[in-house]
């Protein structure tokens, strides 16, 4: 669904943000895109969207160059961005006026969720506080069905019950033809909904593996001592350490945020 | 590229239903400063007992808000792209670039047109008919008589009484071109863009006219086609002719528009 070939992108005069980034990824997954602040996540988002072009890189999404910005390629997209402004409408008026351009808009979904998220279609959406529009977003794009679906820092704004809800609320209505790409900086907010991650840093992708690779081939786990030889990486932690090993039995939680502090800081994890 | 992806009605009319439902309280909003502005300046207009309004008083009125009205409706066209964030949610509506094009040059350029001679007509025929009905003093209306409610005083066909009809469809085009021009800046610049767009246009105008003047004047160069439609057309061909070249421009600047939409980023 995704196949990107030496990206190369920079701002202006500004240095390059992605050194010949290449990226492929299936339909099927929920993707979290992880990087400091700064590490290009938004910049990559509005790439695979067609919102910013890198005229000498190969970008396809579903077999189209997404700044063509063609009808039929952004009826199957949606990206809810970190920040965005909606009209001075109510969330019906909303609904009624934008649902129709995605063939597969679901409104019985969109009003389930509305109903977990506490929200209601008579609020006006100029009234509703950021995290609420966060909210009320989150639930049309679900609903859209669109085969790509994006959020940029959706759990930016949530209070912590709605992150829960959140990650409940995306985990049950994707379909097996749709991908989602969640880009994040709160590692800990995307643990247990995520099946693959993604890890941008210094404009390369740092790691790119599945949930179950991750979890097979490395262990974390908390120890009082440290041990020469066995430890990948490790952190001082309350008691003792974080540390990341080899796995050799029975898998062990992910701890996301080790994971990728491991990765950023150069460790190689093969 | 299919022609379905560059046009399709059903698409366009679902564009159509959510720009309106989106903007419709900024549409509102500027149609109800038309209706007042037209009301409160006819009142003014009319309070002098020697009002010549019933004559063609009105048509300085009538045009002077028109090109104002026009000029700011049509240079903040896209309205989304006053602002980063609401530019990204426009840009993702899955419509294509023509479709966004040719709606807002409907809805700002020709419902503008159309709509705004009515406008005028009832609002200032109800600033009149307010003034009449008031005891110290009427309107002098040659037609209908002191306190008549004069909706017939106000004659669209002395716009064009006085013009020769190729000046007239010249003087029409040549407006359309400048709300075009507008509507071409607003799809350009993002903040300021009526101010850009004058600017900028000023300054092609200027280096345009000093340039003619550098040829003719200070190198004395008279390129003999110059000298053949100067002594060789008639006042009709002028008008053609001027008529041609403004729509040429206008295609042009919608071209250039048609483009810009389809460069927009939204970084």
């Amino acid at each position: 669904m995704i196949e990107i070939t030496n990206l190369n992108f920079k701002y202006g005069k500004q240095a390059n943000l992605f050194d010949g980034l290449s990226l492929s990824e299936k339909a099927g997954n929920i993707v979290g895109l992880l990087g400091k602040n700064g590490a290009g996540k938004s910049t990559l988002l509005k790439l695979m969207t067609g919102m910013l072009t890198a005229p000498k890189a190969s970008i396809e999404i579903m077999g189209e160059t997404p700044f063509d910005r063609l009808p039929r390629f952004l009826k199957e997209v949606y990206f809810v961005p970190e920040e965005y402004e909606l009209p001075a409408s109510k969330i019906g008026e909303f609904v009624k006026a934008h649902a129709h351009f995605y063939p597969r808009f679901d409104s019985e979904k969109l009003y389930q969720i509305l109903i977990d998220f506490e929200l209601n279609t008579k609020n006006s959406l100029s009234k509703l506080s950021y995290g609420q529009r966060k909210k009320f977003m989150i639930a049309f794009a679900l609903s859209t069905n669109c085969k790509l679906l994006i959020f940029d820092e959706p759990t930016n704004g949530l209070d912590i019950p709605s992150k829960a809800i959140f990650r409940k609320v995306v985990a049950a209505s994707l379909g097996e033809d749709q991908l989602v790409v969640i880009s994040t900086h709160q590692v800990k907010d995307v643990e247990n909904l995520i099946d693959t991650l993604l890890i941008l840093d210094c404009g390369q992708i740092k790691m790119h593996r599945t949930i179950w690779d991750i979890a097979e081939k490395y262990a974390f786990i908390t120890v009082s001592q440290l041990s020469e030889g066995e430890t990948l990486y490790s952190e001082v932690a309350p008691g003792g350490y974080k540390v990341i090993k080899e796995a050799q039995a029975a898998s062990t939680t992910i701890d996301m945020e080790l994971l990728f502090n491991a990765v950023v800081n150069g460790v190689n994890l093969k | 590229m299919k022609p379905n992806q560059i046009f399709n009605i059903k698409r366009f009319g679902k564009y159509a239903n959510c720009s309106l439902i989106s903007n419709y309280r900024q549409t509102i909003l500027f149609w109800g400063a038309i209706w007042f502005a037209i009301f409160a300046f006819t009142l003014l207009d009319i309070r002098n007992p020697h009002s010549y309004w019933n004559h063609d008083g009105w048509i300085p009125l009538f045009l002077v808000v028109f090109y104002i009205s026009g000029l700011l409706y049509t240079g903040f066209a896209f309205p989304s792209f006053r602002n980063k964030k609401r530019t990204l949610t426009e840009l993702m509506i899955p419509v294509s670039a023509f479709e966004r094009l040719l709606y807002e040059f409907v809805e700002k350029i020709l419902v503008f047109i159309i709509l705004y001679p009515a406008i005028f007509y009832i609002s200032s025929s109800m600033a009149v008919g307010i003034r009449n009905a008031i005891p110290f003093g009427a309107v002098h209306t040659e037609v209908n008589g002191l306190t008549t409610f004069p909706f017939e005083t106000i004659s669209f066909e002395k716009l064009t009484a006085n013009l020769e009809p190729g000046l007239f469809v010249m003087l029409l085009i040549l407006s359309v071109l400048g709300f075009v021009v507008a509507f071409a800046g607003a799809a350009t610049f993002r903040k300021l863009p009526l101010i850009k767009t004058i600017v900028v246009v000023g300054l092609l105008f200027l280096t345009g006219i000093g340039y003619v003047y550098l040829l003719s004047e200070k190198l004395k160069f008279r390129h003999p086609w110059i000298e053949l439609t100067e002594h060789n057309i008639t006042e009709q061909q002028g008008f053609m002719i001027g008529t041609t070249v403004f729509a040429i421009i206008t295609l042009v600047a919608l071209a250039f528009t048609y483009f810009k939409l389809k460069e927009k980023e939204a970084s």
